[in-house]
């Protein structure tokens, strides 16, 4: 952590990438959640609760992300070349937060891109798939996390013992429900896409 | 659209329930009277009248006739080896299910025209 802190600022998903790779290249691959939480700590991203956030989010990384209708099926698409990193989204959001997990997982592919041109590849095909969705949720979970720590201190300045608890019991209640949001909605909209 | 409905036997209302759209954009769409709507729609359309979104989406002018064109399921798998074939052209997808459609390949087919500018189909 201490060499984290200690690092030049990151400024791109190749610099990123190299500096993952010079930590663990001894150890190489690094579990999922520890990628996603070294991208928490280099990025900051805030939890990308609507579309403007995303996109913002995207162009601070230079990816052209937007939305799109996408062909039937189909949650996002990420696509590069030399030039142009892109991330379209479908316009269709069955799930809410689907967009936002989304977005994620086509981001952790397009990190993989850049690792695998720096001869470190993570993995491919269904692997690949895999970490993206786990990498998705970690980030999701995390920054999500995050908002509701501030919402807690908040509270916490309430002066009415009777108002602060309450305030509290309600944040307790949004956090199990978002948590449970955050890690489940892969399975909820596999069971969606079933029924439909 | 209106022969669709009529030929599975559904009613205005049971189509607004089973696709979340207003019985009366429905009706109004049946008779020519709004813009055709959006693919979004369409493709919920699509799913209660059990046809392909495409057939709606180029109906409503969405999309081209891939037949008028002469593009055949082959040229577009053709296409799509060349794509993925690209060593500089690298996509993914997050997907419902498994296995990309042959409308999924020829949606990456026309990304990757846009960005490489040239010409598959």
């Amino acid at each position: 952590m201490d060499a984290l802190v200690t690092e030049k600022p990151i400024d791109s998903l190749e610099q990123f990438c190299a500096s993952v790779i010079s930590r663990h290249r001894e150890n190489w691959p690094p579990p999922e959640t520890t990628l996603a939480h070294e991208f928490i700590e280099a990025f900051s991203p805030r939890s990308l609760t609507n579309t403007e956030r995303i996109l913002g989010f995207a162009k601070s990384l230079g990816i052209e992300a937007s939305l799109s209708c996408l062909p039937e099926g189909m949650h996002g698409f990420n696509c590069s070349n030399e030039e142009r990193t892109m991330i379209l989204l479908s316009t269709e959001e069955a799930i809410p937060g689907s967009r936002e997990h989304t977005f994620f997982h086509e981001l952790r592919e397009i990190l993989e891109y850049r690792f695998r041109d720096q001869g470190c590849p993570i993995a491919t095909g269904a692997a690949l798939e895999k970490r993206a969705e786990q990498f998705a949720t970690y980030v999701r979970m995390t920054t999500h996390g995050q908002e509701i720590t501030q919402l807690f201190s908040g509270a916490a300045e309430i002066e009415q013992a009777w108002k602060r608890w309450l305030a509290f019991a309600g944040i307790l209640a949004f956090t199990v429900g978002a948590g449970l949001c955050c890690a489940l909605l892969p399975y909820c909209e596999e069971n969606l896409r079933r029924k439909q | 659209m209106r022969g669709l409905r009529r030929g599975r036997g559904l009613s205005l209302k049971q189509v607004e329930r089973e696709a979340g759209v207003s019985n009366a954009y429905l009706s109004q769409i049946e008779r020519d009277l709004r813009k055709p709507p959006h693919p979004d729609i369409l493709n919920r359309l699509a799913k209660v009248y059990d046809v392909p979104s495409s057939d709606l989406l180029i109906a409503a002018g969405y999309v081209e006739d891939l037949n008028e064109r002469g593009i055949t399921r082959e040229k577009i798998e053709q296409a799509f080896e060349h794509v993925i074939s690209h060593p500089k052209f690298r996509h993914g997808t997050r997907l419902k299910g498994t296995g990309l459609g042959l409308e999924a390949k020829r949606f990456i087919i026309e990304v990757y025209e846009k960005m490489k500018g040239e010409k598959l189909l």
